[in-house]
């Protein structure tokens, strides 16, 4: 039996046994990066400037009669002044000024330069700026939802990269080198190679349940080593 | 080193084998959920807040005097207009903020109060259903350990065992947990080993186990290499046959067999009915399965750790550690020793 159950986990363990270790050392990686890290959270300033009130002329009762079914209505602080910005009913993203209510335009490349360099913790310099509108040219580490947006990216080895929104001026997300390994890591770890989205695949299934055989006859023959060392019929 | 290799494996897979197991059952769960049902959303349904007119004008924010805000939201609840003012947040919705509720209307401060609270709850329900109880928890919070904000709980009577959440701050429904979701959220502790409750996988007693599970593989892949390299993991389908003389002394018969090749000795003779004795069932780690053969016969590192010196001078090795085309004629004494089979 134990002779049996020793050779059926030495073959299976010679054919998915690899998995073993990409399972062992993608999810130590996981485990041991602190998720708040990875997601670049330390990139970014947490506390922002606050927003200066007394310069708020524009009323939200304004907002709301001259954009009416306005939703998501939002005041921040953008550059050193007071701003609005809201989807309005024909889902269309606006960003007003605070002060005067008058349509801003979009962000352009010296003010996403300017919001970058002012919430990014690091010194380094800015290594490229991108204006992405279009579908077709989304990195595979951006969501659609988030066009038309500038990717940022500073100069240091583990490319911190930021992506401002055109619309709002806003960081709608961020990447770092330890967040796209982590994906990498995610995606070998779930066996799925392509955009690590489907944890229902077949291969994981077929590979988990053989997996959980060769397991099962591991822990009987450790079993069997640590409690029953005196017992001779290992057949 | 091989022998430390099985030993540290042994060891190991004590440690770990239980969690082991533990991540490829839950593991295969995640493979075959229900994503829908273990969301906990199957009796969700969107909550409508916004209102179409304006009952008044809103009171302007620059006549009311509240803490420095780094953004302000227009927050709608059940119709009615609530200036959300957020003095400090963090990166992600669940980490802890500092939020004052203000009337738009009036300018009072506000909060999302238990009968708010019950009617959001019982509209982010689909069909008909009774609270049984509403309670404003702080954190942290057992069903939610992520979240670091006071949230409403309200229990509802349905078949599984509904309770909602609601975000103190904004009204807005955090998730609605039922049994399906919970038996979700428990697979996830299993898998992370969240045993403490900390609500994440990012804890020294996964790191711990994680380490001790990247070596077990690698000792694990260490000791196929070595049986690959024993030639005990052949893939070739060659019909070789090895010609060996048996003498069996505790029955004191001798047996000519023809025994495959590519396997160990001791699975051989197995094979031929002719059964050695052994604990381990052929890792080479008790020492038991010996057998007397030529004593030039190649000495393995396990043979060495097993056998005294006397004895591998003699010419003893361990039948698991040898391929059948090792040898040509040995001395064996079997525990039990059936008809051979494979007989010439």
């Amino acid at each position: 039996m134990i002779r049996t159950i020793r050779k059926y986990h030495k073959w299976l363990m010679a054919f998915i046994g690899a998995q073993f270790f990409i399972w062992s050392l993608t999810g130590l990686y996981m485990v041991t990066m602190d998720i708040h890290y990875i997601h670049g959270e330390s990139l970014q300033r947490q506390s922002q400037q606050p927003i200066a009130l007394n310069q708020v002329n524009y009323s939200l009762s304004k907002l709301l009669s001259e954009y009416p079914g306005a939703q998501q209505i939002t005041l921040t602080q953008l550059l050193a002044k007071p701003v609005y910005h809201f989807i309005d009913k024909n889902h269309t993203r606006h960003l007003l000024d605070a002060q005067t209510g008058q349509l801003l335009p979009l962000i352009d490349k010296l003010q996403v330069l300017k919001i970058a360099k002012h919430q990014y913790t690091g010194d380094d310099a800015v290594a490229s700026v991108l204006l992405i509108t279009n579908k077709s040219e989304l990195p595979s580490e951006l969501a659609p939802r988030h066009l038309p947006v500038w990717q940022v990216v500073f100069d240091n080895v583990w490319a911190p990269t930021f992506y401002i929104s055109q619309n709002t001026g806003t960081i709608v997300t961020k990447r770092h080198f330890f967040w796209r390994l982590f994906d990498w890591m995610w995606r070998f770890h779930i066996m799925d190679y392509d955009d690590g989205e489907n944890v229902a695949n077949w291969f994981l299934l077929l590979i988990a349940l053989l997996g959980t055989l060769a397991a099962v006859f591991g822990a009987t023959l450790t079993y069997q080593r640590v409690f029953k060392p005196n017992n001779q019929g290992a057949n | 080193m091989l022998q430390l290799n099985k030993s540290l494996h042994k060891w190991l897979s004590l440690l770990v084998g239980l969690q082991l197991i533990i991540w490829l059952v839950t593991g295969l769960y995640f493979n075959l959920m229900d994503h829908k049902k273990g969301s906990g959303n199957a009796n969700f349904r969107p909550v409508a807040h916004a209102a179409s007119e304006l009952n008044a004008p809103f009171i302007p924010l620059k006549s009311l005097d509240f803490a420095p805000a780094q953004q302000i939201k227009l927050l709608w609840v059940l119709g009615h207009p609530y200036y959300q003012i957020t003095h400090h947040l963090g990166a992600h919705s669940y980490q802890a903020k500092q939020v004052t509720l203000l009337d738009a209307y009036s300018g009072q401060e506000a909060a999302i109060n238990e009968t708010l609270a019950r009617t959001i709850a019982l509209k982010s329900f689909k069909g008909a259903v009774n609270i049984i109880s509403a309670n404003l928890l702080q954190p942290p919070i057992a069903e939610l350990p992520k979240h670091e904000n006071p949230l409403w709980q309200v229990k509802l009577s349905d078949a599984e065992n509904t309770n909602v959440y609601i975000d103190s701050n904004s009204g807005r429904v955090i998730a609605h947990i039922n049994d399906d979701r919970r038996l979700r959220d428990l697979m996830f502790t299993l898998h992370f080993m969240d045993y403490f409750g900390t609500g994440g996988f990012n804890h020294w007693l996964i790191i711990v186990f994680a380490i001790a599970t990247l070596l077990l593989s690698m000792t694990g892949i260490t000791w196929l290499i070595e049986r690959f390299n024993a030639g005990q993991l052949s893939f070739a389908f060659k019909s070789k046959k090895q010609r060996i003389k048996v003498i069996e002394l505790a029955q004191q018969q001798t047996h000519e067999l023809e025994l495959k090749t590519g396997i160990s000795l001791f699975d051989g003779l197995a094979a031929a009915g002719i059964v050695l004795p052994s604990n381990c069932g052929g890792g080479g780690t008790c020492g038991l399965c010996k057998v007397r053969c030529n004593e030039n016969t190649q000495m393995t590192d396990a043979d060495k750790a097993n056998l005294s010196n006397s004895k591998l001078e003699q010419g003893y090795r361990l039948a698991c550690q040898h391929n059948t085309a090792e040898v040509t004629e040995i001395e064996v004494r079997s525990r039990t020793f059936n008809k051979p089979k494979n007989k010439p």
